[in-house]
């Protein structure tokens, strides 16, 4: 079989090496240093000496590459890089364009890349074999400093190639980790002396650079990064007014404010906050970041020990290999990863709690007494969630689903809460209120639209209409059934005991408080008194159920069948019509409440932009009456464990699923309608008769890859 | 009109009939929909090996199937396949197994009623136990403990209607007491 997929002349495994043209170079480096082992300069020397010996045209120079710098773009003329990009991304920007150039122009016809550690450090060797196959069966070869690869002929022997691009993709690979390992280790050292291993300084300190005799060198200025053997960086006090706002800010909390509270009243005071000054990036634009306090600035500054002097390092893991632990890196595990609806795998970034990251002293005196920054963790951690901010439904009419809502997530069950947000009225899953994110995930759903929904709901099921036969015969069936059930002599018999039982509690109570009024033994009293509460609580239970059954007697004896039925009808029709009209909210409210109508949602996570993931509505299932949602069980006890769960969702495993995966997309059907044509894809059957349908079984083709065709051929 | 074709006709025609002219409607937007998937996942399948995916052609049972299928795998993604009585493998079996047939015995599809058959049951299914309405309000599927149909609705929410009618009566005469 001959097939053009418009990434090179295939016959069965043969690919087509393609003619001398051109050739292009890609860059990689980590890290943003002029002074790298594989510095941008050397590996265009390499390439510009490689492409000389193998006659091949490159259009690449210093001054290029200097372009690339200075500009930050990936790609100029010839030149692809990735700048500052780790080689275990597999989707960097350099790269993705030179594949996607390489695939739409044919004259490039050589890739020079350094070494193989430039194309790719994969977690996974396949990985990068993988992507080394990619670009060979377009029919290009790939040069590096001390290899050629390129599109072999049938027969050719290519195990040695297989084995040492595997051996090297491997030992790439593993130099991260290895790296990772290092560094970690290192900074573990550098940490337990008190040195400080990056960032900016703290809200009301500054950098220093000490030589090894603790001997202070300079002042380091906020962004200036140093590099000098034998020097460290500490931090100290220099701002004295800012240390006495972070004192004043541990002075009120250990009052019993909040946080919120104290970052109110830092604002009312006009104080500057720890990056007033700086600015910030939205949408692209430089603006400056707010003046207000934030109760999250606050939260940090009361658990940050440096007010102790003491120097944290590991409050914080992010790693991509490996990750800091008080044992020593540890490899990523599954409290790192969040997997999103379509089965991609991210890390996350993970809070260590106090005992988890390590502390040494920082060189300078504590500024607040360490037994009290100690009781104040204590308190944080002790303390129970916050209920300022948590959303509650003050006005009912605003969520007339109120307590019918449901969160059905894998683990969850929680009661959605009605929640206003930018003016949008949302419920919000309960259990991501009440644990401050910690547990289930931000799920919401449009209050006025799943209002709306539940409205149609109900007024449909009311069988208004061409329904209302049915929904009569039906009342007329139940009432019947429920008067032969309980026969009118049944209620008599159930009013007799209640009223009975009414009369002996009196009776009980009477004499207990008869016996109280003259008892002098202060046990005794203590018992009486015990059993006096609990004949009231019985009497009271008691003449409910006296009441209720003595009405029940009563309207059946009001009521006949018929005129059940009619009452209920008319109900029928009241609550379509007030259902119908969108502003009686609260009688709305009383009919969803009286149909029990229970609403449980399941939601899923969905890729929103480069980083960000953003929660979406899945499913729903609706119950009415007595009927349970099948809410997950939960005790309290498997709470911390789910917490730590990534987010349940589906692996993309095999083609099929990935397929599946992409379908049930919500945005999936507006991508189809964007891209596709149905007409052309779903064959009439006079247009499929006319030719093979695909699935032909072709020789050397793996089932998934044969079937379909491809009209540009000529062939189908 | 994108009802005109010939599979999405076929489907339409045999479940909406017997149902009212709202519930119709919803059957046609709800199979038009699926088919849109369908094209989604077949170009999410296919692409990626190089087949291009505005010009290729599949057999019409095929289409129909495989649309059933991308159904099927959108009630397990949202949590909601233990809640829809169907006998119907899983998604990715169901899948894999077509995708097969389709390989050895492509001229078995030709004829699209085999496909539309099993795409049927599924739409039936969805008729049966998804509110009609749900896709358009809220745009997913939400199944409903009460079947939606006139008959049905009124057996599950007579009780509660009487209750409610016997409740009130009684409230009333204790107020008036």
């Amino acid at each position: 079989m001959t097939r053009r997929n418009g990434s090179g002349w295939r016959h069965g495994r043969v690919i087509r090496k393609r003619p001398i043209g051109r050739g292009v170079m890609y860059g990689r480096r980590s890290q943003s240093k002029a002074k790298q082992e594989h510095s941008f300069a050397y590996q265009v020397d390499v390439a510009i000496k490689r492409a000389r010996d193998l006659n091949v045209p490159l259009a690449v120079d210093a001054a290029l590459i200097a372009q690339a710098e200075r500009t930050g773009l990936s790609h100029i003329g010839d030149l692809y890089v990735d700048d500052g990009v780790s080689g275990s991304e597999l989707s960097r920007p350099g790269l993705d364009k030179l594949i996607t150039d390489l695939k739409a122009d044919r004259s490039i016809s050589h890739v020079f890349v350094h070494k193989r550690d430039r194309l790719a450090r994969p977690h996974r060797t396949s990985d990068g074999a993988k992507l080394e196959e990619e670009i060979v069966e377009l029919g290009v070869t790939i040069v590096f400093e001390n290899d050629i690869i390129q599109p072999r002929r049938p027969g050719e022997d290519d195990t040695v190639e297989v084995v040492t691009r595997d051996i090297e993709y491997s030992r790439s690979g593993r130099f991260s980790y290895d790296l990772s390992d290092r560094v970690l280790k290192t900074a573990k050292v550098i940490a337990g002396e008190g040195y400080r291993l990056g960032g900016p300084a703290p809200y009301g300190f500054v950098r220093i650079l000490v030589d090894a005799s603790g001997k202070e060198v300079e002042e380091l200025p906020p962004g200036k990064k140093v590099d000098q053997p034998g020097c460290r960086v500490r931090i100290k006090p220099k701002d004295w007014e800012k240390i006495r706002v972070w004192v004043w800010i541990i002075e009120q909390f250990e009052r019993g404010l909040g946080t919120r509270a104290i970052a109110n009243r830092l604002t009312a005071k006009g104080i500057p906050t720890p990056a007033a000054g700086s600015k910030r990036k939205r949408n692209g634009i430089d603006v400056p970041v707010s003046t207000a306090w934030h109760s999250e600035t606050v939260m940090q500054l009361l658990r940050n020990p440096v007010i102790i002097g003491l120097q944290a390092y590991g409050r914080q893991s992010a790693g991509t290999h490996k990750r800091w632990s008080p044992d020593g890196p540890r490899d990523i595990d599954d409290r790192d990863v969040v997997i999103d609806s379509e089965g991609h795998q991210f890390l996350r970034l993970i809070y260590n709690e106090l005992g988890e990251y390590m502390t040494a002293p920082a060189g300078y005196e504590p500024l607040v007494e360490p037994e009290r920054w100690h009781r104040i963790q204590e308190k944080l951690a002790n303390r129970t969630n916050p209920q300022v901010r948590k959303p509650k439904s003050r006005s009912l009419d605003k969520y007339p689903l109120a307590t019918r809502v449901y969160c059905l997530c894998e683990g969850c069950g929680a009661l959605m809460y009605g929640h206003e947000q930018h003016g949008d009225r949302k419920y919000i899953c309960g259990r991501y209120e009440d644990s401050d994110g910690r547990e289930c995930e931000h799920n919401t759903v449009s209050s006025e639209r799943l209002f709306e929904f539940a409205c149609q709901l109900v007024t449909h099921g009311l069988g208004v209409g061409a329904g209302e036969a049915a929904m009569r015969d039906k009342l007329r069936e139940h009432a019947t059934r429920v008067r032969n059930a309980t026969p009118e002599s049944h209620r008599k018999e159930e009013a007799d005991f209640w009223a009975a039982k009414v009369a002996n509690l009196v009776g009980d109570a009477e004499t207990a408080g008869r016996r109280m009024a003259i008892e002098r033994d202060d046990a005794s009293y203590e018992m009486l008194k015990r059993e006096y509460s609990r004949l009231n609580r019985d009497l009271a239970h008691a003449k409910a159920e006296l009441a209720k059954a003595t009405n029940a007697l009563s309207a059946a004896d009001d009521l006949s069948i018929d005129e059940e039925v009619e009452a209920g009808m008319r109900l029928v029709r009241h609550l379509a019509a007030v259902l119908l009209d969108p502003d009686n909210r609260e009688e709305a409210r009383d009919i969803f409440r009286r149909l029990g109508i229970q609403i449980g949602l399941t939601f899923g996570a969905r890729k929103f932009g480069p980083k960000r993931f953003v929660r979406q509505l899945k499913g729903g299932v609706v119950v009415y009456g007595d009927a349970k949602l099948p809410r997950p069980e939960r005790s309290d006890s498997e709470t911390e464990d789910a917490a730590r769960k990534p987010i349940p969702g589906p692996q993309t495993v095999d083609p099929f699923a990935r397929a599946l995966v992409a379908a049930v997309d919500p945005h999936a059907r507006k991508e189809a309608r964007k891209s596709l044509n149905r007409r052309q894809a779903v064959a009439t059957t006079s247009t499929a008769s006319s030719g093979t349908p695909g699935g032909k079984t072709a020789g050397g083709l793996t089932k998934d890859k044969s079937f379909g065709r491809d009209n540009s051929s000529g062939r189908t | 009109m994108r009802h005109s074709e010939p599979i999405l006709q076929s489907a339409v025609q045999s479940v909406a009939s017997p149902l009212g002219d709202r519930l119709r409607n919803a059957v046609k937007l709800y199979v038009d929909e699926v088919f849109d998937r369908t094209i989604v996942a077949l170009h999410a399948l296919l692409e990626p090996i190089g087949v291009d995916m505005t010009t290729a052609t599949f057999a019409p049972g095929f289409v129909a199937e495989f649309a059933a299928v991308v159904q099927v795998a959108a009630w397990e993604n949202a949590g909601l396949r233990d809640h829809i009585p169907l006998e119907f493998p899983p998604a990715a079996t169901a899948m894999s197994d077509l995708v097969w047939r389709y390989h050895v015995d492509p001229a078995a599809f030709m004829d699209p009623a085999p496909g539309t058959a099993v795409f049927n049951r599924v739409v039936e299914a969805w008729a049966k136990n998804c509110h009609p309405d749900a896709r358009e309000m809220l745009g997913v599927d939400v199944v409903m403990a009460a079947p939606p149909r006139p008959a049905e609705y009124a057996e599950a929410l007579a009780p509660v209607i009487v209750t409610i009618i016997e409740k009130t009566s009684s409230e009333e005469k204790s107020d008036d007491a």
